[in-house]
């Protein structure tokens, strides 16, 4: 199915999949633009609007070749490792929330989700954010983690599961 | 009423664990897995507009030459369409060329072949000043521009008049073979050789000079072989025998495949302005 979407919404969208998979903004960044010149190049020609099956699989799997790199090879990103790129982005989320109380609520929910998130395992948080952050649709998942649709509402319904439960310990 | 009571709460709870995950809002999913500014993004992105815009260009081309090769003109169409644009004194001149050399054969009566001879240079003379007439006029760059390549022009050209001309030679040969006591072949290849010894000078005439001098010079030479022809047949009367014909016939082939390469030369030489 094709989604008629921006260029840069897009470039948003895979980006932002590519540094959760790779936890490095350059290389993020190299895969991206990878991914849409490839993308252009063998479907430029064919549709005129971005079609998420063919740019999410390049993206997956340029990211599973970044992986397969030698470790020496992969660069992280400026003072920033791994996972703690997260904990970057939970301490300049409290700042800005002291320093802006308009923002508050919205950033109160962002860091609660945050750290709820932390505690699933990669391959659930991946499905959450290709879902709920990048609106992918069920389809297109199962055609990028090559499962059957219902193989994925049973891995989905789990991390939800999961998540509901950690926020609901959070709550409290 | 206990499982009823157990039962309601277990579904609150999962009603409100259900909500929990439904009241993040979209900003919040964005936020919690947000990554650092990309670097190079504002430049990639007017980077991929321009080549979206060269590709979305490249195939609207595409698709108008495919409409155009989908409206394209068949041969025999195209040559039917090359006709109007021969100009008329060129179908004027060959059929006035034509109805005097019938009279001439009523009258002249044995010598009706050779005095038509001496006619058919000046018919193959409206063949090449039709067909030079591009190059006579400085047309040959306007007509590059045309929907129709020059050599497809050209061909259409020589095509059409030697056909018509071949027409009228067929016309010609029973007409003249009523007064002569020649078979039709043997007036068909004296008829020719004139008409193709003029064809292959006056186009390589064509390639030599240029504007209305070549014309000039395409009709001196018409002229001097309606006279060669002439003198030739006074004073070699021994060439005309039947005996000889083979040599007459070796020469028509000859002068058909030099007639052919110089038509080919032309059509390169136009198209040497295309280079």
């Amino acid at each position: 199915m094709n989604q008629k979407t921006d260029l840069e919404e897009q470039y948003d969208r895979i980006y932002r999949y590519c540094y959760f998979k790779l936890h490095s903004r350059e290389a993020a960044e190299d895969i991206t633009q990878e991914t849409f010149l490839r993308y252009l190049e063998h479907y430029g020609d064919c549709e005129p609007e971005w079609d998420l099956r063919y740019l999410y699989r390049i993206a997956h799997n340029l990211c599973v070749d970044e992986y397969r790199k030698p470790l020496a090879e992969l660069v992280p990103a400026e003072g920033v490792k791994d996972k703690t790129a997260g904990e970057w982005a939970v301490t300049k989320q409290l700042f800005s929330a002291i320093s802006e109380p308009d923002h508050a609520e919205k950033t109160i929910i962002t860091l609660w989700l945050r750290n709820a998130l932390d505690k699933l395992s990669d391959e659930e948080q991946e499905l959450l954010l290709l879902h709920y952050a990048n609106e992918v649709p069920y389809n297109v998942i199962c055609e990028v983690h090559g499962v059957s649709r219902f193989a994925l509402y049973r891995k989905m319904q789990k991390a939800l599961r999961k998540l509901q439960k950690e926020l609901g310990e959070e709550e409290r | 009423m206990q499982m009823r009571n157990r039962n309601n709460k277990r579904n609150n709870t999962i009603k409100k664990k259900n909500d929990i995950i439904q009241s993040i809002p979209q900003c919040a999913w964005e936020e919690a897995f947000a990554a650092p500014a990309p670097q190079k993004k504002k430049e990639f992105l007017e980077y991929l507009e321009k080549e979206n815009a060269y590709r979305e260009n490249m195939q609207r081309q595409k698709a108008l030459a495919a409409n155009t090769a989908k409206a394209s003109v068949g041969t025999v169409s195209f040559m039917l369409s090359q006709i109007a644009y021969i100009r008329k004194r060129v179908y004027l001149a060959s059929l006035l060329i034509m109805a005097l050399a019938i009279m001439v054969a009523g009258q002249t009566g044995a010598d009706s072949v050779w005095a038509v001879a001496a006619m058919m240079p000046f018919i193959a003379l409206c063949m090449v000043a039709e067909s030079a007439r591009s190059e006579t006029y400085g047309m040959v760059e306007f007509e590059m521009a045309s929907r129709f390549s020059i050599k497809s022009i050209m061909l259409a050209r020589f095509g059409t008049i030697g056909f018509m001309h071949m027409v009228l030679l067929c016309i010609l040969i029973p007409v003249i073979s009523h007064s002569a006591f020649l078979s039709h072949i043997q007036i068909g290849i004296y008829l020719l050789v004139p008409y193709l010894t003029a064809s292959v000078l006056e186009l390589a005439a064509v390639r030599r000079f240029r504007g209305k001098e070549a014309i000039s010079v395409c009709m001196a030479i018409s002229v001097m072989i309606s006279i060669l022809n002439t003198v030739v047949k006074e004073l070699l009367t021994h060439l005309f025998g039947s005996k000889q014909f083979v040599i007459w016939l070796i020469l028509a082939v000859y002068l058909t495949g030099r007639t052919v390469v110089e038509c080919r030369k032309m059509i390169y030489h136009a198209e040497e302005w295309i280079v």
